[in-house]
């Protein structure tokens, strides 16, 4: 499975800009997609696609602030750098504080703007392999049996074999093939790692 | 009919009472002439007093020539009587009226004879004229009578003619004084007074009289004739004391004793050779009569003169005090007890000097001396308070007349004292008002002018002088045309005209010139004063300095027109917020255009560097115009920008940074000056921004319209010892003219030709507003200075103190 190649989105009202920018970041050799309005990008957007944002600030019907609230509240983490002909301090701060990448002033050079989308970039790439992994562990953990998230718990609290043994009432041996079992389908390398990608992923429930 | 009968009877009763006068009369010259000739004159056929003359002549003249008849009538029935020949009587008879009426008509045609006889020349005129010419004709017609009735012989004829009018003069002298003054003084009964003294006079009289003609004492013959005046001293008495009537009446009772005395054969003129004894009896009486006539109407005349007097003094409301020359009161009347509380005896015989107060005394003693030799009338103590003294001690103020009285022997000074209390209380309110207005006058606000008619100040007050910088002794008597403006005389006439032609108050505003020539607006309303008569006399205005509210109306007017510019400009400003938003969406399309073509034109292999320059430079002057607008939208959103601390320094390099292509292009250098370690202000740096962008600019076209050959500002920040921080702003311009330099600051003053004169009032109200002031500082040759200050506030301080310990 490839990785599909990052989009950068543009919404501007302002067709100069988009016309100059998608120039801009083309010949840059990004992907860009430009929208007139955030509606317009609300509705080609999926959120599987990878990229970064380009948002103006004042735009007509719903304002880049707007929108970025709008995104927040569906769980959509896709880094926004403000852009503004208009910008002022307060709204800045407010854009930052929500989360937002940057906020440059127009006009502003190429090249502040292309070191702003490639750290954007990169963030949504970190985010996205993260999450892949995630749900890699997150579906290997989903085939452990009920013993084995019993003895896995144990193992994460801290516990030797013989004291899970005690614990569940089974043999010191039968805990290892459990233990064995677990670091099998959950592709751990050693202890360490288990009990790592256990925590990370919450992949136990604490014991009792 | 009724009236007829009524004339008819009136006409009756007149005649009546004519016939009842005539009857009357004739009766009594009938019995007097009978009394008249038991005493017959000796050796002639004549009596020694004809009383009918007496009786006639009162007659005609308290009657009238009418009652000629009675007298003729009385006449008549003596010569039937005693049987004398027909032509005697007739003659008698006519001689006896014609007398009376002669006699009385030369009284009253040649002599103004009051048959009263209340002077002495009516005594002189009757005796001397009215009885001789009576007694002249009757004496020559009786004569006549006699020589016609051959009663005498031609040949003594002329010594009878000589002793006929003797015994009519007698009886005229003694008899007609008696009849007038006992008519004229019958009804005032003044005779009536003094019953006891007249009675014991006339006592005396009788019993002198009679002692001396009635025979008691053997005094006959010459050697006696002394004793004729015993009864003087009597009849001297009573002429002195009594009145008229008893005069008169006195006279007759001693004539008669004396005649009766004496044809009884007693008292020193019987016995006598005849005809002289009789003489001398005559005279004697003449005499009598005269003197008691003489000295009786004399001492009437001087009584009445005496009461006039008296009457004249105490008359006179005032004291009146006659005051000899030792300064011993010899007079006064009785309003001079009323005012002093003295009885007359206790002032009569005192020095004047008992009547005025201690302090007085001793000066007044020496005016005293000094006014005898002074003239007749003048008010005494002239510019001096004269006060007099009372019996019981109190002062009360008074005005005195002298006057000297010059008699023979004496000097006599006579004071008229006039108690002025009343009118001293009055001056005393009257002045009492006229300080209250003088007060009123001088402490009130307003200015008050008085002026006549003719436009002359009377008088001006306190407020007047103040503002004028004239005092009223400048200015009184002058035109009030002084104090105006050339223009506006005119109008300040015909204004003045309307109020003398009576239409008032009249309202106006004029300009008074002070004395310095500078004009005060003034506005007036004014009035007359009239006089008792109701004309006018005097203007009266009233005004009210309203130069600095005329002033400041006019700044609110100007000031409001500003403020309607600052908000065209506020509305502007919000059009320059959108207008930079809008700009700067194509010129960050510009500059992200170039920079791609850059990126473009660099990624090739043989790069044109011309074209990189190019589109590099594009892209800066793209970013350049944006931040101007930024700039420009910050700059005139005023009011959305609220105070803050601010470093005062900052905020001068921003401007300088702002200004500085304008600057570049006018060839003008900046040095600053800049204070290091300033406090942090609180400010609105937006408008202290505008403030310097105003000074900067000023500086600008000064030295651009002056074509200065060096164009340079120096701005120059410092701390203030107190808590203030000033900010300076020289140019090398060419300075300030003097008289700009007070109107700088006002709105709408511009010496720019296409200035609006509105950056240094604005700059000057910004500067205000936070707590600073903004002034031109020179007016040299070596350009314009324009300095303001910005106060410290108490927060600041602390932190500016706080800087100086992290920074030591």
């Amino acid at each position: 499975m490839t990785v599909p190649q990052p989009t950068v989105f543009l919404v501007d009202d302002d067709p100069a800009i988009r016309g100059s920018l998608t120039l801009s970041l083309t010949t840059a050799g990004l992907t860009v997609e430009s929208y007139a309005s955030a509606p317009d990008f609300l509705a080609a957007y999926t959120p599987t696609r990878p990229g970064c944002l380009v948002l103006d600030v004042r735009m007509p019907e719903i304002t880049g602030l707007e929108l970025q609230e709008l995104l927040t509240a569906r769980g959509i983490r896709i880094p926004i750098i403000f852009i503004s002909a208009h910008g002022d301090i307060p709204m800045s701060v407010k854009a930052i504080k929500a989360g937002a990448l940057d906020f440059l002033e127009k006009p502003f050079r190429r090249t502040a703007l292309l070191e702003r989308i490639q750290e954007a970039l990169a963030q949504d790439a970190a985010v996205r392999e993260e999450e892949a992994k995630r749900a890699a562990v997150t579906a290997r953990a989903a085939r452990l049996t009920a013993r084995e998230q019993e003895v896995l718990a144990q193992v994460v609290a801290g516990r030797s074999s013989k004291e899970i043994a005690r614990q569940l009432n089974v043999s010191h041996r039968t805990v290892e093939t459990y233990r064995v079992r677990i670091m099998e389908k959950l592709d751990a390398d050693s202890l360490s790692d288990l009990v790592a990608k256990a925590v990370a992923y919450g992949l136990c429930k604490p014991p009792a | 009919m009724l009236f007829a009968i009524a004339i008819k009877v009136n006409v009756n009763s007149f005649a009546w009472r004519y016939m009842a006068n005539v009857t009357g009369l004739a009766l009594a010259c009938f019995v007097a002439g009978e009394v008249g000739l038991s005493f017959p004159y000796s050796n002639a056929p004549v009596s020694i007093v004809w009383l009918p003359a007496g009786i006639g002549l009162a007659a005609i003249l308290l009657g009238g020539n009418r009652l000629w008849p009675g007298i003729a009538l009385g006449a008549a029935l003596t010569g039937v009587a005693h049987g004398e020949p027909l032509v005697t009587t007739a003659l008698n008879a006519l001689g006896g009226a014609l007398a009376a009426v002669v006699g009385a008509w030369v009284l009253r045609a040649w002599t103004d004879f009051d048959r009263q006889l209340r002077r002495v020349h009516d005594v002189l005129a009757l005796s001397g004229l009215g009885a001789m010419a009576a007694a002249g004709i009757g004496g020559t017609l009786k004569t006549s009578a006699l020589l016609l009735g051959n009663q005498i012989e031609l040949s003594v004829s002329g010594r009878v003619w000589a002793i006929a009018w003797l015994p009519d003069a007698l009886g005229m002298l003694l008899l007609t004084p008696m009849l007038l003054v006992w008519a004229a003084e019958w009804r005032s009964r003044s005779w009536s007074r003094h019953p006891g003294e007249t009675a014991l006079a006339f006592l005396a009289l009788t019993f002198a009289s009679a002692l001396s003609f009635g025979g008691w004492l053997d005094v006959s013959g010459d050697e006696h004739l002394p004793l004729a005046f015993l009864p003087f001293p009597f009849l001297i008495w009573i002429a002195m004391r009594l009145a008229m009537p008893w005069i008169v009446t006195a006279t007759v009772l001693m004539a008669g004793m004396a005649l009766v005395g004496t044809a009884s054969g007693h008292g020193p003129f019987a016995h006598h050779g005849a005809t002289a004894g009789t003489a001398a009896l005559w005279a004697f009486m003449v005499m009598v009569a005269l003197t008691m006539l003489l000295v009786g109407v004399g001492m009437a005349e001087r009584r009445r003169a005496e009461k006039r007097w008296v009457h004249a003094v105490e008359s006179n409301p005032n004291a009146v005090v006659l005051v000899d020359q030792t300064g011993k009161i010899v007079l006064i009347n009785s309003q001079t007890m009323r005012l002093f509380g003295y009885g007359r005896h206790e002032l009569i015989g005192q020095p004047i000097e008992m009547l005025m107060p201690a302090r007085f005394r001793r000066s007044h003693e020496s005016y005293r001396t000094d006014f005898g030799t002074g003239q007749s009338v003048r008010p005494m103590g002239m510019g001096r308070d004269l006060y007099a003294l009372r019996k019981d001690g109190t002062e009360f103020p008074v005005e005195i007349g002298l006057a000297t009285i010059e008699t023979e022997e004496e000097t006599l000074t006579i004071s008229v004292i006039a108690d002025i209390t009343l009118r001293k209380q009055a001056q005393l309110a009257l002045q009492e008002e006229r300080n209250f207005v003088s007060a009123v006058l001088g402490t009130v606000a307003a200015l008050v002018v008085v002026t006549d008619t003719e436009g002359r100040i009377v008088r001006i007050n306190r407020a007047c002088e103040e503002i004028t910088g004239y005092a009223l002794e400048d200015v009184k008597g002058r035109p009030l045309d002084i104090f105006l403006l050339p223009e506006e005389v005119g109008r300040v006439r015909e204004a003045m005209a309307e109020l003398c032609a009576g239409r008032t108050p009249n309202h106006l505003e004029t300009h008074w010139l002070t004395r310095d020539g500078t004009p005060r607006l003034i506005a007036w309303s004014s009035t007359v004063l009239r006089g008792p008569d109701g004309s006018v006399q005097h203007l009266v205005g009233t005004g009210i300095d309203i130069t600095e509210q005329r002033r400041a109306e006019v700044q609110a007017i100007q000031r409001q027109a500003a403020l309607a510019h600052i908000d065209r400009l506020a509305a502007a400003g919000e059009l320059a917020a959108s207008l930079a938003h809008e700009l700067n969406q194509p010129l960050s399309a510009i500059t992200t255009y170039c920079d791609t073509a850059l990126a473009l034109v660099q990624s090739a292999p043989d790069p044109a560097t011309e074209v990189v320059y190019a589109l590099d430079q594009a892209c800066e002057q793209a970013e350049r115009a944006s931040a101007i607008i930024r700039h420009l939208r910050a700059f005139v959103r005023k009011g959305t920008t609220k105070r803050a601390s601010a470093d005062i320094n900052m905020v001068i390099k921003d401007t300088v940074r702002f200004v500085e292509t304008e600057a570049r292009h006018r060839g003008v250098r900046f040095h600053l000056e800049l204070a290091e370690t300033l406090p942090p202000l609180q400010l609105d740096t937006v408008q202290i921004e505008q403030v310097l962008v105003n000074l900067l600019r000023n500086s600008f076209e000064a030295m651009a319209a002056a074509s200065s050959p060096r164009c340079e500002i120096t701005i120059r920040s410092q701390r203030l010892a107190e808590a203030k921080v000033q900010i300076t702003v020289c140019d090398t311009g060419p300075g300030l003219k003097p008289k700009t330099f007070d109107q700088l600051f006002d709105i709408f003053e511009t010496t720019k030709s296409d200035g609006l004169g509105l950056g240094l009032s604005i700059s000057r109200s910004i500067i205000e507003a936070h707590g600073g002031e903004l002034w031109a500082e020179s007016a040299s040759a070596q350009g314009a200075t324009f300095a303001f200050t910005l106060p410290v506030t108490a927060e600041n301080l602390h932190d500016s103190a706080a800087a100086h310990r992290v920074s030591g």
